[in-house]
């Protein structure tokens, strides 16, 4: 990963231009699209009944992004988006913690490791 | 190689102004620039056309065949919504493959017509140069 950011060279933003990151603060610190992005987080989380929710379901129907789960969880945005990508590298630790931090019980997280990624 | 993904002023500013009249369909915008922002491997597998039923939510990336007839190098990242159908609201997004880096340029509505010569498809076009992405033969 060092040597990967040795040789990336991020053009120089152009006036106005804005990282996504930036963006993404710049809506949450509107209480009403940051609002409404939560909304709209909770609508993609849904499935249907008979469906299990992944990982990333699971977060988005809390209303949360993968930066807001990881400071609750006291990580790193990047160790959520590995998480949800591969629940295989979750220990029975970093389960339980993640269900405190959305407010589901255990199980769900249990069930929702083992559906996978994209399921 | 690490991705990138910028927000142009010109599209920050259509979002902005659809937030005015329809908070929920800019928060489905913003949610997919988050999902992109999110995970790297996306952003890296993006500019591979096809549908992305399975991430979270799914999403659809399509070539702008106008565009990129032209050298533009801009593609159609549309939102699916839960109950399968896509999102009124779409991004044009613009790929500079030697900084890896993706330009949101235009926000478009999905019966916007991308009629070659219009002012909107030159508009995009002119965003897409300002961005210093090159243009391929």
């Amino acid at each position: 990963m060092q040597v990967c950011t040795m040789f990336h060279s991020l053009p120089a933003l152009q006036a106005g231009q804005l990282a996504a990151a930036d963006y993404l603060a710049q809506v949450e610190a509107d209480p009403r699209r940051a609002a409404a992005l939560a909304r709209a987080r909770v609508r993609a989380g849904r499935v249907n009944a008979a469906a299990t929710q992944t990982l990333s379901q699971l977060r988005l129907s809390a209303g949360l992004s993968q930066a807001q789960l990881a400071e609750r969880l006291g990580t790193q945005q990047p160790n959520i988006a590995r998480w949800e990508r591969d629940p295989r590298n979750m220990n029975v630790e970093t389960i339980h913690r993640f269900a405190a931090a959305l407010g589901v019980p255990p199980d769900a997280v249990f069930k929702a490791s083992s559906v996978g990624y994209g399921a | 190689m690490l991705f990138d993904l910028v927000i142009l002023p010109e599209c920050n500013q259509e979002i902005a102004a659809l937030s005015r009249v329809d908070e929920e369909a800019a928060a489905e915008i913003d949610l997919l620039i988050e999902r992109l922002q999110e995970d790297q491997p996306e952003l890296e597998n993006l500019c591979i056309p096809g549908n992305r039923y399975n991430y979270d939510p799914a999403f659809e990336v399509k070539l702008l065949v106008a565009a990129q007839k032209r050298g533009k190098n801009i593609y159609l990242v549309k939102y699916r919504l839960p109950d399968g159908d896509l999102a009124d609201y779409r991004l044009l997004i613009g790929y500079h493959a030697q900084h890896g880096t993706y330009y949101a340029l235009q926000l478009a509505h999905r019966n916007h017509s991308y009629e070659v010569g219009s002012e909107s498809f030159n508009q995009l076009l002119d965003r897409y140069e300002q961005c210093g992405i090159p243009t391929y033969k």
